[in-house]
C-alpha cells in the first residue's frame, strides 16, 4: 500500500516505512540511542530527498528522546543542571549546523559531507566499540576495565582543570569547567543537523570520557539535552526550509514506539557487552555502505537536484 | 444598425459552422488531476476524430507538456580518492514533463518543423542543445528513468479511419501545475491542425492541506511537529510504564 507523503512529494510503501520506524525503535529500545543513524541512510536510501529526511528524523528523535528521558527522570537518572550546559551548546551548535546543512547543499557538497561525517565520527567510534566489547567477551575482563579507568580519568588533566567558568554539578558529584560540557554540546549539535542523527551515540562516550559523569546519569542526562536539539532543528528546518514531513514523521514514530517495545523486550536477555558488539558492528555496516559510495566508481556520474 | 445585428449573427454562427469542417478535434477524459494520499500516477484517455483518414505521408502527434522547473545537474570527479561533485550545470525553465505520443512516420516532416514545435526529445529545447552534451544526456536519461520524458509509437489507437484514443500517463513523479496537451495533424509534412486542452494536476486531500500549511505558516508547523512528537513520545512512555509494572 503506497502512501504519497506531501513534503517528500514522493509515493512510498507504508509498510517500508513503519519496518523502517520498528528497526530505528528496535535499536533505540535494544542500545538505549536514537536510531538515527539507521533511519536517515535508509530514507535517502529509498529516495527521501537528504533534507527532508534530515529534518524528518530530527523531528522522529523529538517523540524517541522524550519516551527515553520520561523513563530517566521517572528513575531520577538526569543531571539538570548538566544537561542544561550540554543544551547552551547544542542549541547553537545546531543553529550553525543547519546554516551550514543550507550552505552545503547549494554547493552541491552535502551528499559527500554526510558520507564523510558518518565515517569519520560514527566510523571511529564504532571501531573503538567494537574492540572494547570484543576484548570484554573473549580477553581477559580485568584488563577491559583497567583500560577503561585510565581513559576515565581523562577529565583529571591539569590543562583542563584550568580552563575558566568552573562549575559544580552536584548530581554527577562534579567540578569541572562549564566551557567542557557545552563545548560537547557545540560539537554535537553540528553533527545532529548535518547528519540527522539524535548524537546520544557520540555524546554519551563524550561525557563518560571527557566530562568523566556517572555512568548511571548519562544516558537521562543526553536525551535531556537532545529532546530539545531535535526540537530546535525541528523547527529551523521547518521554518527556513520547509523540509519537515509531518506524515512521513508519524508514521516513522509508529513503527519506532512498537520497535522499542521489542527492543527493550530482547535488551533483558542480552549482556551488555554484547549489546554494544552488535550496536558496533550494526553502525560500522551503515558506515561501510557510505565509505564505498566514497570509495566506487558510482553507476552513474551525473545526479540531478532541483532548484527551488 | 441592421447590418452590424447580421455581423453579429456571423460571428456566433462562425464557430459552429467551423465544427463542421474541424480537419481535428480531439478531448481529454478529465482536465484534473487531484494528488490525493493513495496516489500512484494516472492514466487519462485522449479521444478524438479527423475529418480526413490519414494518408501515408500524414502523422498525429500528441505532446504533454508540465509545468517548468530549473535543475542543476552535476558530475562527480575522483578528487583524493574521493567521489565527489565537481562541475554542475543548470537548466533553466525546461518542462518537468515532456511527452511526445506518435502515430504515424515524420519523414517527411521538415527538421525545421520538427525542431520549432519539438516533436522529438532530440529537439526539445533545454538550455544545452548539443546531443553529444554529456550533462544534456544526463538530464534526458534521468527523466526518462522516472518516466517523464518519454517517446511512444504505441498508445494511439486508431478505431476506423477518423476516430482515434490515446492513453496518456501521468507517472507517480509528475510536479503539479499547469499542464498543456497539444495533438497536432501532419499532413505530408505540414501541420494543418493543432488543437491543444488545459490539464490541473493538483494536491488535493489532507496532503495538499500539509503541504499548503507548511509553506504559509512555518513556523506553526515546525511548533505542531514538535507538539505532536512530544505527545507521541509521551503516549510511548505511558505504553512502556505499563508493561514494566
Amino acid at each position: 500500500m503506497d502512501l504519497y507523503f506531501p513534503i517528500a512529494e514522493m509515493s512510498i510503501n507504508v509498510f517500508l516505512v513503519l519496518g523502517l520506524g520498528i528497526l530505528g525503535g528496535l535499536a533505540s529500545g535494544l542500545f538505549g540511542v536514537g536510531g538515527g543513524f539507521l533511519m536517515t541512510p535508509m530514507l535517502i536510501f529509498v529516495g527521501v530527498p537528504p533534507s527532508v529526511a534530515v529534518a524528518t528524523q530530527a523531528n522522529q528523535l523529538v517523540a524517541a528522546s522524550t519516551s527515553g528521558f520520561l523513563g530517566h527522570w521517572r528513575r531520577g537518572h538526569v543531571d539538570i543542571k548538566m544537561g542544561g550546559v550540554l543544551l547552551a551548546g547544542g542549541l547553537l551548535g545546531s543553529w550553525i549546523g543547519v546554516a551550514l546543512f543550507s550552505w552545503l547543499k547549494r554547493l552541491g557538497h552535502i551528499d559527500v559531507v554526510i558520507s564523510v561525517c558518518y565515517v569519520v565520527f560514527l566510523g571511529s567510534l564504532a571501531l573503538f566499540m567494537l574492540m572494547e566489547s570484543a576484548r570484554f567477551i573473549w580477553r581477559n575482563p580485568q584488563k577491559g576495565t583497567a583500560s577503561l579507568k585510565t581513559r576515565r580519568d581523562f577529565h583529571h588533566h591539569p590543562l583542563l582543570l584550568a580552563l575558566p567558568f568552573m562549575m559544580r554539578f552536584p548530581r554527577s558529584k562534579l567540578y569541572i569547567s562549564a566551557l567542557l560540557p557545552a563545548m560537547i554540546g557545540f560539537f554535537v549539535g553540528i553533527l545532529v543537523s548535518l547528519m540527522g542523527i539524535g548524537g546520544g551515540f557520540l555524546m554519551v562516550p563524550a561525557m563518560i570520557y571527557v566530562l568523566g559523569m556517572p555512568v548511571h546519569m548519562v544516558a537521562g542526562t543526553s536525551l535531556f539535552q537532545i529532546t530539545f536539539v531535535t526540537a530546535m532543528v525541528t523547527l529551523l528546518q521547518a521554518f527556513q526550509n520547509q523540509t519537515v514531513d509531518m506524515m512521513l514523521a508519524m508514521v516513522l514514530i509508529l513503527g519506532s514506539v512498537v520497535g522499542a517495545q521489542i527492543g527493550l523486550k530482547l535488551a533483558a536477555h542480552l549482556r551488555g557487552e554484547w549489546l554494544r558488539f552488535i550496536l558496533a558492528l550494526i553502525v560500522l555496516g551503515v558506515c561501510g555502505q557510505m565509505l564505498s559510495g566514497l570509495l566506487l566508481t558510482p553507476e552513474s556520474l551525473f545526479s540531478v537536484v532541483s532548484v527551488r | 444598425m441592421m447590418g452590424r445585428v447580421v455581423v453579429l449573427f456571423m460571428l456566433w454562427m462562425l464557430p459552429v459552422g467551423a465544427a463542421w469542417s474541424q480537419p481535428l478535434l480531439a478531448d481529454l477524459s478529465h482536465h484534473i488531476i487531484a494528488i490525493q494520499t493513495d496516489f500512484q500516477g494516472q492514466d487519462l484517455i485522449l479521444f478524438g476524430t479527423l475529418e480526413e483518414a490519414l494518408g501515408p505521408d500524414d502523422a498525429l502527434v500528441i505532446l504533454v507538456k508540465g509545468p517548468s522547473e530549473t535543475l542543476d545537474i552535476r558530475q562527480k570527479a575522483r578528487q583524493r580518492g574521493l567521489w565527489i561533485n565537481e562541475t554542475s550545470v543548470r537548466f533553466e525553465n525546461i518542462p518537468s514533463l515532456y511527452h511526445i505520443y506518435r502515430y504515424g512516420a515524420l519523414a517527411s516532416v521538415s527538421a525545421a518543423t520538427v525542431a520549432r514545435q519539438e516533436l522529438t526529445l532530440d529537439k526539445l529545447k533545454l538550455t544545452i542543445m548539443d546531443p553529444e552534451n554529456p550533462f544534456r544526456a544526463a538530464l534526458l536519461e534521468n527523466k526518462k528513468t522516472w518516466g517523464l520524458y518519454k517517446e511512444d509509437t504505441t498508445s494511439i489507437v486508431f478505431r476506423g479511419p477518423y476516430l482515434f484514443r490515446a492513453d496518456v500517463d501521468f507517472p507517480v513523479r509528475v510536479k503539479t501545475g499547469q499542464y498543456s496537451v497539444t495533438v497536432f495533424l501532419l499532413k505530408k509534412g505540414d501541420i494543418v491542425a493543432a488543437q491543444t486542452t488545459p490539464l490541473m494536476i493538483s494536491k488535493d486531500g489532507i496532503g495538499a492541506d500539509i503541504f499548503f500549511f507548511a509553506h504559509t505558516h512555518a513556523l506553526e508547523y515546525g511548533v505542531l511537529a514538535i507538539i505532536l512528537a512530544l505527545f507521541a513520545g509521551w503516549m510511548a512512555f505511558i505504553l512502556m510504564r505499563k508493561r514494566s509494572l
